[in-house]
């Protein structure tokens, strides 16, 4: 049977952007499984409300991240913060990585270790900004603040990590 | 500082992760399908690219630009019965008098449109189309423009320069001489024996000639003749008072006499009656 322009286009999207929404809901998880498990699950509720609705879907790729986030912010409602203890399990140690060089960090776990010791608000911009490739306005739209206020925010959030890592 | 980021940016799902998630979506496809029937152009629309959309926009625009353009040039040489003749009187002449500034500008462009409505007669006459309906439309538009026209020239006559009047009324004349004889030659033309056909157009011409001498009754050349024996007259009553004051008067009332005829008649043409009366009370 020949595929409806929904499922071309939803298809399409699934290709292009699985390994973005991945990343984005693995950096907010600390848990690569739980990441994947995500990123279906942001799939198909966005496929759900094409196939139900037909909703008119302008920015597919905003619309995913916005998706995304509300996952991300569902599972973290859902259950409770993970402990340090549980994260040194899974294979973060990053009270290690306090003092190191950059040329060291070859990993993805010490790399998210270091961005995990940001503030939050600091930690979002960043990964939206230079992991994501989003820009300010962009990211305003996706955290509802100015354009002005995110780009303070990647000014000081890039200080702080340059201060983490000892560059100063 | 890049590192990390550039690390973080590299991460991607296996591909057998690849293949377990699209097998789960895969799945939940086919369990949800979608309630599309078939083609929405709404909905297809909105998915082109914004700058797409702008351009069919631009394009459209300029279509639409190109388009009443075209009609507007054609709608020139319309007549009336023509699909496009409205067009010409509600588009294309309310434009070009929009332009006009002062009142003579629009006074001039009234009378330039009176020609235009006998030119239609003429031309319709020409092409034997002055029958039925369009002599009454025919009819319609020149009685209309007389009006104005004749509204137009009193109320310039009230408050504008007399000087320009006197000039628009003498176009006015010039083109009725022009067309009275055109006009003429019509009834001759359509003396077919056929009086459905002949007593509408006999009805317009006497319409036509009816109103074109009331709107040119005050001819040019007895206005200026009326106004220009007025200026002679007060101008002799003037001298011949002159005349008698100088036996009474002293010598410095006749230097004074003189400066205010002098002034005077430097004014010819605005000398009137009136301001005769004036010079007179100030002797």
């Amino acid at each position: 049977m020949a595929k409806t322009r929904l499922e071309k286009l939803f298809t399409q999207a699934f290709e292009k952007y699985q390994d973005e929404i991945f990343r984005y809901c693995y950096y907010r998880v600390y848990d690569r499984e739980l990441g994947l498990e995500l990123t279906q699950e942001v799939f198909i509720k966005t496929w759900k409300v094409l196939a139900e609705d037909g909703e008119d879907i302008q920015n597919i790729r905003s619309y995913l991240y916005r998706v995304a986030k509300h996952c991300v912010i569902d599972h973290v409602r859902r259950h409770t913060t993970m402990s340090l203890e549980e994260l040194q399990d899974q294979g973060f140690e990053p009270s290690v990585h306090t003092d190191v060089t950059m040329n060291n960090m070859v990993d993805v776990h010490t790399a998210l270790a270091q961005i995990k010791r940001l503030e939050p608000m600091y930690r979002e911009v960043l990964l939206l900004r230079f992991v994501h490739d989003l820009s300010p306005k962009e990211i305003a739209n996706h955290i509802h603040e100015t354009p002005n206020v995110v780009s303070v925010r990647i000014n000081r959030g890039m200080k702080m990590l340059r201060e983490q890592c000892g560059i100063l | 500082m890049k590192k990390i980021f550039s690390v973080l940016k590299k991460e991607t799902i296996t591909t057998d992760e690849k293949i377990k998630l699209s097998n789960a979506v895969s799945m939940a496809m086919k369990n949800f399908p979608a309630k599309e029937t078939g083609f929405d152009f709404k909905q297809w629309l909105s998915f082109l690219q914004p700058r797409l959309r702008y351009g069919m926009a631009v394009i459209s625009l300029v279509l639409i630009f190109i388009m009443s353009g075209g009609s507007a040039l054609a709608a020139e040489a319309a007549l009336p019965g023509d699909l496009l003749y409205s067009v010409k009187i509600n588009l294309n002449e309310r434009l070009r008098g929009s332009l006009a500034i002062n009142t003579e500008a629009k006074v001039a462009w009234e009378i330039e449109k009176t020609e235009r409505r006998l030119n239609e007669i003429e031309q319709l006459a020409s092409q034997s189309r002055l029958r039925g309906n369009v002599v009454v439309e025919a009819e319609q538009h020149y009685e209309g423009q007389m009006n104005k026209v004749q509204q137009s020239i009193t109320s310039l006559e009230k408050n504008g320069d007399k000087k320009k009047v006197r000039e628009l009324k003498k176009e006015f004349v010039e083109i009725k001489q022009d067309h009275e004889i055109i006009i003429e030659k019509i009834t001759t033309e359509y003396d077919t024996g056929d009086e459905t056909v002949e007593k509408p157009i006999q009805n317009l011409i006497n319409k036509i000639k009816i109103r074109l001498d009331a709107v040119a009754a005050i001819d040019t050349a007895t206005t200026l003749n009326v106004e220009e024996s007025k200026n002679k007259k007060g101008n002799q009553k003037l001298n011949d008072e002159n005349e008698d004051d100088t036996v009474d008067d002293t010598q410095k009332e006749r230097e004074d006499h003189e400066k205010e005829k002098g002034n005077k008649n430097n004014d010819r043409q605005g000398l009137t009656i009136n301001t005769t009366s004036e010079v007179r009370l100030s002797l």
